[in-house]
């Protein structure tokens, strides 16, 4: 009865008044739980808030929602300067970001990357890369001896790897270059095997580079080879193909293992679009764990008469799948602990706006927490801004 | 638009994992309204939500509800709805084959999942001092230390 009386006095008197300052707040498991659907970028800010939201935001983090690796799309103008935009995709908040460098690069020359980690470019001059997650810190080094237009380029270890496509035919296009990030020095390694001569360039070939060594797998005949950095030799050839159907296929390093996605059937008629893991000292335990959905595929291939090619970007348990001829379209693939994929699509927000379709695409893959975004912000190097339906959401 | 329910100490309680609301019946009496300004409801269709919703159509403003213009019978509705909420649960514990029950329980689940989502909808795009003010919490970092999280957090907003 007392209870009632109470609750009748607090119905008549209204609540919701502060009027005993007592003070209300969203907290504990509740806090946590809200915080898990609110997106990366917003969360920095709420980690400022109080200790107990800072400790709920890591928390939440760590337990509800955790982040996801970033695709970031770099768009390069085809007109002088060459200004090169960049969106993100954050797939833990099923967001795209638009990523503003604060300060943007001085004399650029055209942007590429044969490997989801290693933005560069390369001039006659210099030679600049940058392989941290946001790509807000550039490296500018003195070029390698040999020119080259279209070069395998990748980080191992503390070396970033030169190999191939050079253009002239003075030059030997199997060459191969090493820059040491501690020594700040070029050193000439052993060249590519002689059986690389016609595919040695990043057109033809897909890296796949951990901390200890890049693996170079030609696209079409599927031949693959290593090269470690600390010795300067390449050994192989390694097979890596169990279907003898593969008429196209690409490599990346997902954890231990390497990952390696085939194209089965012909460019015209494409069968299946599958996904290996390759473990072992010579990658000999080969896993079939995935089959990308025919309507993927379909979505993949667009408007064209065949698929020739696809490319990948991968970090962590994120593969990400496109066209380079139709980039509209991606295919994504979560790979759990378990080794069981699970595909969906995904509408690539840089290429739906028609002016950028002249542009130069170029995929890049990174683990990204809150500390990055926080450094990112707080040294003034970038900011963000949310692309919601293709409008820009200014905060 | 959104409402929180709130009591003055910890009885009222929204748990995402189980989907059940939780609170001791000793807090029914305190349990505190609080209204927030929100976006959308994005669905949901519970008997609560619905009423909540109804009492926003109701003629209410459409930022902010005046709460000690609302009808006190659709309030103590909700409570009466949040009540039987708690007995159907404890019920539920004595006789877990009742399948009547679960019914219910899909609809809090549905009903919590809309309240963390509306409620981190209002979380987007906001300051660390418009953090504060929404959601009224008190800034417990010491000068030194805010003064080392502004430097982390030089966050434009325009």
């Amino acid at each position: 009865m007392a209870k009632e009386q109470k609750l009748r006095k607090g119905l008549e008197n209204g609540f919701g008044e502060e009027e005993d300052g007592v003070v209300t707040e969203i907290r504990g498991d509740i806090l946590e739980s809200i915080l898990c659907h609110v997106p990366l970028i917003h969360l920095l800010s709420a980690s400022h808030v109080s200790k107990s939201w800072n400790h709920a935001v890591y928390s939440s983090l760590r337990h509800f929602n955790k982040p996801k690796p970033w695709l970031i799309v770099h768009s390069q103008s085809s007109r002088p300067p060459y200004p090169t935009t960049a969106l993100a995709y954050d797939p833990r908040s099923n967001l795209w970001l638009r990523l503003t460098q604060t300060k943007p690069l001085e004399d650029v020359s055209t942007l590429r990357s044969s490997n989801s980690a290693l933005l560069y470019m390369l001039s006659l001059s210099k030679f600049s890369f940058s392989f941290d997650p946001l790509h807000l810190t550039w490296n500018h080094v003195d070029p390698p001896l040999v020119w080259r237009i279209d070069p395998i380029v990748a980080l191992v270890g503390r070396h970033v790897v030169v190999a191939g496509g050079a253009c002239d035919f003075e030059d030997d296009p199997l060459s191969v270059e090493i820059y040491n990030l501690d020594s700040r020095r070029w050193s000439t390694c052993e060249s590519m095997p002689a059986i690389l001569k016609d595919s040695a360039a990043s057109t033809w070939l897909s890296v796949a580079a951990d901390t200890k060594q890049l693996f170079a797998m030609d696209q079409v005949s599927g031949i693959t080879y290593s090269f470690d950095p600390d010795s300067k030799i390449w050994s192989g050839p390694f097979d890596l193909r169990q279907d003898q159907n593969i008429y196209f296929s690409v490599i990346g390093i997902f954890g231990d293992s390497m990952i390696m996605v085939g194209l089965i059937g012909t460019s015209e008629n494409v069968k299946d679009v599958k996904v290996w893991e390759l473990k072992g000292e010579s990658l000999e335990l080969r896993l079939e764990i995935g089959v990308m959905p025919a309507e993927l595929v379909k979505k993949l291939k667009g408007e064209q008469a065949s698929l020739n090619s696809v490319r990948i970007s991968l970090m962590g348990e994120f593969l990400y799948i496109y066209n380079p001829g139709e980039p509209e379209e991606l295919a994504v693939c979560e790979i759990d602990g378990k080794g069981v994929c699970r595909w969906r699509s995904l509408k690539n927000a840089a290429a739906s706006d028609r002016s950028k379709v002249a542009d130069r695409m170029v995929l890049t893959c990174a683990e990204v927490g809150l500390a990055d975004l926080g450094k990112a912000v707080g040294s003034g190097k970038g900011s963000f801004s949310v692309v919601d339906n293709g409008n820009f959401q200014q905060f | 638009m959104l409402i929180f329910l709130f009591d003055r100490g910890q009885g009222f309680r929204v748990r995402k994992i189980d989907g059940v609301v939780d609170f001791e019946e000793d807090y029914v009496a305190e349990l505190r309204w609080r209204h927030i300004r929100g976006g959308g409801s994005g669905g949901g269709g519970v008997a609560l939500w619905q009423t909540i919703k109804h009492m926003i159509e109701d003629g209410c403003a459409d930022t902010e509800i005046p709460l000690p213009n609302v009808n006190s019978q659709t309030l103590s509705k909700v409570l009466e709805y949040c009540k039987k909420h708690v007995e159907a649960a404890a019920d539920k514990e004595t006789e877990p084959e009742d399948d009547k029950e679960t019914e219910p329980e899909d609809d809090m689940k549905a009903w919590d999942t809309d309240f963390m989502k509306t409620v981190a909808d209002m979380m987007k795009g906001k300051s660390p001092e418009e953090f504060r003010k929404t959601f009224n919490i008190k800034n417990d970092y010491t000068p030194e230390e805010e003064a080392e999280v502004k430097k982390e957090n030089q966050w434009a907003f325009e």
